[in-house]
């Protein structure tokens, strides 16, 4: 038996975890029995962000489980500790490498996530320098070319790790903040709202975009904001334990300079 | 049924004849990598047909966003004004799970308190089909008993052929009377057994088993299974053909207010909730087994048909893997 | 086009603050011709709506045997309803219906009728029992249980002290404990116990039953523990909707769209629905 598989049952008999979130076939798969853990795929080199299961209610609610968890999962687990939502008493994290491992602690994840984080978003920066470059009108037109395929499935909101409101800005109605329809205004205030909700809190894991039916780049507004934290704040998002992070906290000798 | 044969040099010509006629012509087009249906202009930008476009092609009759009807002033003077009649259009180069899929969303919107709005397009659109040559992993039409070559909901069939060019079946009056002004386009066929350049996809589950079960495994236990990866997004809903739910929403500005028509889906967590935030459909598992049931129970009690049409879209388009075969699986070994 | 998302215009003729965020608007049809043509049962509802903010289902709470008019009475919840409370006598709102089925009151000629609502549920029977108090004839007993949280939030104060009044009406109103004031004549105590307490005789007898879903989880056995057979039980639900006409798929409860083939079930009907309301 894998050293993942006995991982895992080892954690029901001894940690009492009621779910673990894996992979089976390639897809994400909650256990939820002991046996089941047999099912789960072995080697792991699945960019899914397992993490956004832990905001899905139904597994929210259970006292205790365990995750198995990439580089972008792990960000994302650091985060949403940066935000109180979750504790290591409660979530017991398993890296996802050749050799699986058990972490107590979240520092544990950070040292982790530090030992072998890489740059991985070239790519994409290179394709925001494009988008600034251009003229004001010519961003203007790729975003509404681009919005105006927004279904609003709400696949992005979904499948987002850091998206776990249990009341969303879009189904507030009194007042109505971004209107409901996929048109063109509704579609543009819907994803410059969540891309301004994710500001320093974004763990860049391009999940949005590569789940949306539309194929919409939406991981370009975030590596936007995120690169103009990194720059004017030195942080970024998931890659330490503080609950001081950019955007939740005033500091006294932060910049002002954007305030025009 | 009339066959007639199309070359392949002839079909930009036939398609361009539409487009001149001053109709308009619905079609798959390419969008960053990926087929969607939109209304073309020139022939040069339908993509691909043999390629499953991303979304169903509901859009032409059910758009994700319409007016249901406007209002311009205020109070006593308050003026009604409806949406326009629709326009004579084709929509060429929806497959044959996509077609029989209208043909559902036809009867389900036309036979009884019939939308006027959704019915008009249906009676001003004539749909063409095109056979499938090839079948993707996801595809189960098969295993509902239809096949690659199906006709239903088809006003008329396009079969390709390869060298031999594309057969040319005529399913309805409104396709006859659509192919009266191309007729010297085409030659004349007869009897040819298209079946041998149609795609054969795998057959998944027994049908049979599935209706035979259906009633009985409302409490079992594998729609937690089958659920808990379920993210409750609606990618699944807003592709499927056959999806029909909405919702209703008012907009305003100072001049006007507008009364508009949504797409919804039974898998978002507020369709359901009432007033008093009691929700029947609380969890997930709850609002998958809806779901299925309404393609494999409901809508057989209610219309007398199946409303899944085994195109695969809603596991193409799934951000978790759900697999509706899985659930099928499951509930015809039940 | 007969476009069926068209609503009617309306004045309000009459607002009438039933309760806290809770009141009651009488219409009047803009248009003499529409009023002519417009029918209606008890037991239907309608899409009320303000242009601009949007529609929202209430019952018909008046009864057909009161024309010229329609009530309806809701509670300020969202943002539909408060737009709707925000309007003043006089001005105009938006109406679609009447939607739904009805309730069978000339199949309960010559039989006793007990009516048991809660809360804000007992609009939805308002209509019916109107409906039956001005066809009294046609009845024998007529029994009416409301329950509310508290004194205050009872509707209908008037029509309550009205029906208290009448020698042909049998009304019990109770309050959940603590709901009450020192000067409270009514009972105190949840709806099902009061109604188990009451004892209506089920010889003969038509319950019709609306509440929110637990007063009729509870209240239902009791029912059947006084003997109602379940086909002489009736109920009205109240799933969200938006359409009003078996398209949108909101009120769906199993093959049932509750806007189309109920609201008003019979408790063996609603028994054979899975448990989606």
């Amino acid at each position: 038996m894998s050293n993942l598989k006995t991982i895992i049952q080892d954690l029901f008999a001894n940690d009492n975890i009621e779910a673990f979130v894996a992979y089976k076939n390639n897809k994400p798969f909650i256990v939820r029995k002991s046996e089941d853990a047999m099912q789960v795929d072995e080697i792991d080199n699945q960019e899914f962000n397992l993490a956004v299961y832990l905001n899905k209610p139904e597994i929210k609610k259970l006292s205790k489980l365990g995750i198995l968890a990439n580089l972008s999962t792990m960000k994302a687990l650091v985060q949403l500790a940066n935000e109180n939502q979750i504790t290591s008493d409660k979530v017991k994290v398993i890296s996802a490498d050749a050799s699986p491992k058990k972490f107590e602690r979240f520092e544990e994840v950070t040292e982790y996530i530090k030992a072998n984080n890489k740059e991985t978003n070239a790519d994409l920066s290179a394709k925001v320098a494009e988008i600034k470059a251009m003229s004001r009108e010519e961003r203007r037109d790729f975003w509404n070319k681009e919005f105006s395929k927004c279904i609003k499935c709400y696949a992005c909101r979904s499948s987002c790790p850091m998206c776990y409101c249990t009341k969303c800005m879009v189904e507030a109605n009194q007042p109505q903040f971004v209107p409901v329809a996929s048109h063109a205004q509704g579609n543009f205030e819907w994803h410059f709202n969540r891309a301004m909700h994710l500001a320093g809190r974004c763990v860049g894991c391009n999940q949005c975009a590569s789940v949306c039916p539309m194929d919409i780049p939406l991981n370009l507004l975030n590596q936007q904001i995120n690169e103009t934290i990194a720059a004017q704040f030195g942080e970024t998002a998931g890659e330490e334990l503080n609950s001081n992070y950019t955007l939740s906290f005033f500091k006294e000798n932060d910049k002002e300079n954007f305030i025009r | 049924m009339q066959q007639y044969k199309l070359s392949k040099e002839k079909l930009p010509e036939f398609l361009s004849g539409i487009i001149q006629s001053g109709k308009k012509l619905y079609a798959p087009v390419e969008n960053n990598g990926s087929n969607y249906f939109a209304e073309v202009k020139e022939v040069g930008s339908i993509a691909d047909v043999g390629k499953k476009t991303k979304l169903s092609a509901k859009s032409v009759f059910f758009p994700r966003c319409e007016e249901l009807v406007k209002f311009e002033g205020n109070g006593e003077n308050t003026k009604i004004i409806e949406p326009e009649a629709a326009q004579e259009g084709i929509l060429y180069g929806i497959k044959p799970c996509d077609a029989s899929g209208m043909d559902y969303f036809k009867e389900f919107y036309t036979k009884e308190n019939t939308d006027k709005l959704i019915a008009d397009r249906f009676e001003k659109t004539t749909i063409i089909s095109c056979s499938c040559n090839e079948a993707t992993d996801t595809c189960f039409c098969t295993s509902l008993g239809s096949n690659p070559g199906s006709i239903k909901g088809s006003d008329l069939n396009l079969t390709d052929m390869g060298d031999s060019g594309f057969l040319v079946e005529v399913v309805t009056d409104k396709g006859a009377s659509l192919l009266e002004s191309y007729k010297n386009m085409m030659s004349q066929a007869s009897d040819i057994d298209k079946t041998q350049y149609l795609a054969e996809p795998q057959i998944r589950f027994d049908i049979e088993k599935v209706k035979s079960n259906i009633d009985k495994i409302y409490d079992a236990d594998f729609w937690q299974e089958e659920s808990d990866k379920c993210l409750s997004c609606a990618s699944c809903a807003f592709s499927c053909p056959t999806c029909t739910c909405f919702d209703i929403q008012d907009e305003k500005n100072p001049y006007e207010s507008r009364r508009l028509r949504l797409w919804d889906s039974c898998g978002f967590e507020l369709f359901t909730v009432h007033a008093s935030g009691h929700n029947p459909r609380e969890v997930q598992t709850e609002r998958w087994r809806h779901r299925i049931l309404h393609k494999f129970k409901y809508s057989v009690d209610t219309l007398g048909q199946l409303s899944c049409t085994g195109c695969g879209r809603c596991i193409d388009n799934c951000p978790a893997g759900m697999n509706i075969i899985d659930t099928m699986i499951k509930i015809s070994e039940a | 086009m007969d476009n069926m998302y068209v609503p009617y215009m309306m004045r309000i003729e009459k607002i009438t603050d039933e309760a806290p965020d809770i009141r009651t608007f009488r219409l009047k049809f803009m248009n003499s011709d529409d009023e002519k043509k417009f029918e209606f049962k008890a037991g239907q509802f309608g899409e009320y709506s303000v242009f601009g903010e949007g529609e929202s289902t209430f019952c018909i709470a008046s009864s057909p045997t009161r024309e010229g008019y329609i009530e309806c009475t809701f509670r300020e919840t969202g943002r539909v309803t408060a737009a709707l409370a925000s309007r003043e006598e006089g001005d105009i709102i938006g109406f679609r219906g009447p939607y739904g089925n009805t309730f069978p009151i000339d199949e309960w000629k010559g039989k006793n009728l007990i009516f048991i609502a809660g809360g804000i549920a007992l609009p939805p029977l308002r209509c019916v029992i109107w409906n039956a108090l001005d066809l009294r004839e046609n009845f024998k007993d007529v029994s009416i249980v409301y329950g509310a949280r508290t004194e205050n939030d009872l509707v209908y104060k008037d029509e309550l002290k009205e029906w208290e009044e009448r020698p042909d009406v049998n009304l019990t109103v109770t309050v959940d404990p603590g709901g009450e004031t020192p000067d409270w004549k009514g009972k105190v105590g949840f709806v099902p116990a009061i109604v188990e307490e009451v004892a209506p005789n089920a010889e003969n007898t038509i319950a019709i039953v609306c509440g929110p879903p637990i007063m009729i989880k509870y209240t239902m056995p009791v029912l059947e523990k006084l003997g109602f057979p379940v086909e002489n039980i009736y109920t009205t639900l109240e799933n969200r909707m938006k359409c009003g006409i078996g398209k949108c798929g909101h009120c769906m409860v199993g093959s049932n769209y509750v806007c189309k083939d109920g609201p008003v079930y019979r408790y063996d009907e609603l028994l054979a629905l899975p448990m989606e309301y």
